[in-house]
């Protein structure tokens, strides 16, 4: 089964929910180019939380070689990242 | 074969002490090779000494009379803060970094407290120099190297003295004079349990035995790349910058979100030797990447500034096997680093306790003792408090008598200054030291030092609260991972309008993630706030 875009977006913004709402924007205004780390969003520990969380959600077996430092933490990057590696099963969905 | 061109170890005893010595002697000897490296693009040891001495010259005829011998550098991971520090003390002062990711605030209270006379600003930093020079007690020396038209800036700037490119003309770089006894080096500020932050005056013999003793231990050559993974206003900085400046070698200074994820940057650059906080390496485990021979370029991997768990140790000195994996441990007080072990396989987990690496033996020229809290050695074996003495202790606080009396001390029994570091350790009978944890309420964050007062004090001013404690969380092996804060009270708190109350006066990385309220905060038997409960709270959710 594969896993669209706006499938991870979703899953990141319910996530993110408490930490938007705490950096005061709202989860409609977050477009594909916010750079939630430069927003103040979530901080360094955060990111990498996030890479755990999302690397065992969507089954990112192998490592985040080829992404981008300067995507991180880039919504559309991002999603369109996690989507194309994702390998989910019907059990994890 | 490519030619090894060397710089000579600095030679006898008559070395001058001055920190950028080492830095002109590899410009003398090197000059066609890199010096600095920021993404992409490179600079030769003549460049940075051309611009540098440019700089230096202009502060040296601009800077208003008066004034403490330091000159502040505004500037961030750019080519102008290199040349800023280098000019600052080529013209015979120390240099007080400040950080525009600071809170403007608190980077106005640094600069206003050293007392500058005049401030060296990369183009990046310069909208906040308005803010930062309001009601400036006196008329400051701006110096913009990257600025082309200066006019909107000067306009802005009333009262204070702008200069941008223009004003910059080639210089021979002035002669280092021998500095004085206790002159300064560098002045840092770290965090304080007051509230305040505490300038620490590091001299320049203080810095040039570590930086001669570390280019010795790490046989840094012309051939090495090496990182720069610290701020400048971080202490550990002064490693990247003027250990690798000491050789010949080329610092590589790494583009900001290059630092959370930056696997690609060693691989391309192939970088000679690593230095970051253990926290860098937790989070490439994090990402998948500290595959063993990941890293085969590296021959110096060092972590400081946080614990450094064996696990992140084992797994770094399988990805980097070319490598030897040191971990280092100092306060900003005892110069950087001060003790150093090496990372040597199965002996070293077997010899690590509770899950983390230890801390080791003092470097040359130093020495530690263990005390218990009337400053008399305890048994090896013993816990107590670290105290470090030798040529890295500092000169003190800044304009605080009263601290630095209490910090630096002459316990029963010895005749040398030493410095009470507050950390907890135990004397192995082998000598190696091993690290506890702190006997004050400071903790590290991805090695940032954080007192949980200053942030209390920060919260109480904000809401007007009277019970605020704050708690370093989550607790990783290495440290914290962040701060989280209870406060007594009714209604909970307003954390959208809170936090950027607390960000005019908190770097990033002591804000906290959370706060929450309660109706009182629990007490402990000795009527304190009880952090053990708020932590089992925690833990509980």
């Amino acid at each position: 089964m594969s896993v669209t875009e706006a499938e991870v977006r979703s899953f990141l913004l319910e996530r993110l929910d408490p930490q938007l709402r705490q950096a005061g924007m709202e989860p409609q205004a977050v477009g594909d180019d916010t750079d939630l780390f430069a927003a103040g969003v979530i901080d360094s520990l955060g990111v990498v939380e996030l890479v755990g969380v999302v690397s065992d959600r969507y089954g990112i077996d192998d490592d985040w070689e080829d992404y981008d430092p300067e995507d991180l933490l880039v919504v559309g990057p991002f999603c369109r990242y996690v989507a194309g590696k994702a390998v989910m099963d019907e059990a994890q969905g | 074969m490519e030619r090894l061109e060397t710089v000579s170890r600095a030679g006898d005893q008559s070395a001058l002490d001055h920190l950028a010595t080492g830095f002109l002697r590899s410009a003398r000897a090197v000059p066609n090779r890199p010096a600095v490296a920021i993404g992409s693009e490179s600079w030769s040891y003549e460049e940075l000494l051309r611009e540098a001495a440019a700089v230096a010259e202009l502060l040296k005829r601009r800077t208003p009379d008066g004034g403490p011998p330091l000159t502040a550098v505004f500037a961030h991971r750019s080519f102008v803060a290199f040349a800023g520090v280098l000019a600052a003390l080529l013209r015979g002062h120390g240099y007080v970094p400040l950080n525009r990711k600071f809170p403007v605030l608190r980077t106005k209270a640094m600069l206003e407290r050293s007392g500058c006379g005049a401030v060296v600003v990369d183009n990046q930093s310069l909208p906040q120099l308005d803010e930062l020079l309001a009601d400036a007690p006196s008329a400051m020396l701006v110096v913009a190297p990257e600025l082309a038209d200066t006019q909107g800036l000067q306009r802005r700037l009333k009262g204070h003295v702008v200069l941008g490119r223009d004003a910059l003309e080639d210089a021979e770089p002035p002669p280092l004079e021998p500095p004085a006894e206790d002159a300064i080096a560098y002045l840092l500020f770290t965090s304080g349990s007051t509230g305040r932050p505490k300038g620490v005056m590091v001299a320049h013999r203080n810095a040039t035995p570590f930086v001669r003793s570390m280019a010795d231990r790490y046989e840094v050559d012309t051939r090495d790349r090496c990182s720069q993974t610290f701020d400048l206003t971080f202490d550990l900085s002064v490693f990247d910058l003027f250990v690798t400046w000491e050789r010949g070698a080329c610092v590589h200074c790494l583009p900001e979100k290059t630092l959370l994820k930056p696997d690609r940057y060693i691989r391309e650059h192939e970088l000679t030797l690593w230095f970051s906080v253990p926290s860098m390496a937790m989070f490439l485990q994090r990402f998948g990447l500290l595959k063993p021979g990941s890293y085969p370029s590296l021959r110096w991997s060092l972590f400081c500034g946080e614990a450094l768990p064996v696990a992140v140790a084992e797994a770094w000195a399988a990805a980097a096997p070319a490598s030897v994996v040191e971990n280092l441990y100092g306060p900003t007080e005892a110069t950087i680093a001060c003790t150093v072990y090496r990372w040597d396989g199965e002996p070293s987990r077997k010899e690590s306790r509770r899950g983390v690496v230890p801390i080791g033996r003092p470097l040359s020229g130093m020495s530690s003792l263990v005390v218990d809290e009337d400053l008399n050695a305890v048994a090896d074996e013993q816990e107590g408090e670290l105290l470090m003495a030798g040529p890295q202790v500092t000169l003190g606080y800044l304009d605080d008598v009263d601290r630095t009396r209490q910090a630096f001390v002459v316990p029963p029994g010895q005749d040398q200054i030493h410095y009470r570091t507050g950390d907890r350790v135990v004397r192995a009978s082998n000598g190696v030291l091993h690290y506890v944890g702190r006997l004050d309420h400071q903790v590290q964050v991805h090695g940032h030092r954080v007192e949980l007062g200053e942030i209390e004090a920060a919260i109480r001013d904000a809401t007007g609260a009277a019970a605020v404690v704050a708690l370093g969380w989550p607790l990783l092996e290495s440290g914290a991972g962040g701060v989280v804060a209870f406060m007594a009270g009714d209604d909970p708190v307003d954390f959208p309008e809170l936090r950027p109350k607390l960000a005019e006066r908190l770097p990033e990385y002591m804000l906290p993630r959370e706060v929450h309220v309660l109706p009182e905060l629990p007490l402990n038997v000795n009527g304190k706030f009880d952090r053990r409960a708020l932590y089992a709270r925690l833990e509980a959710t």
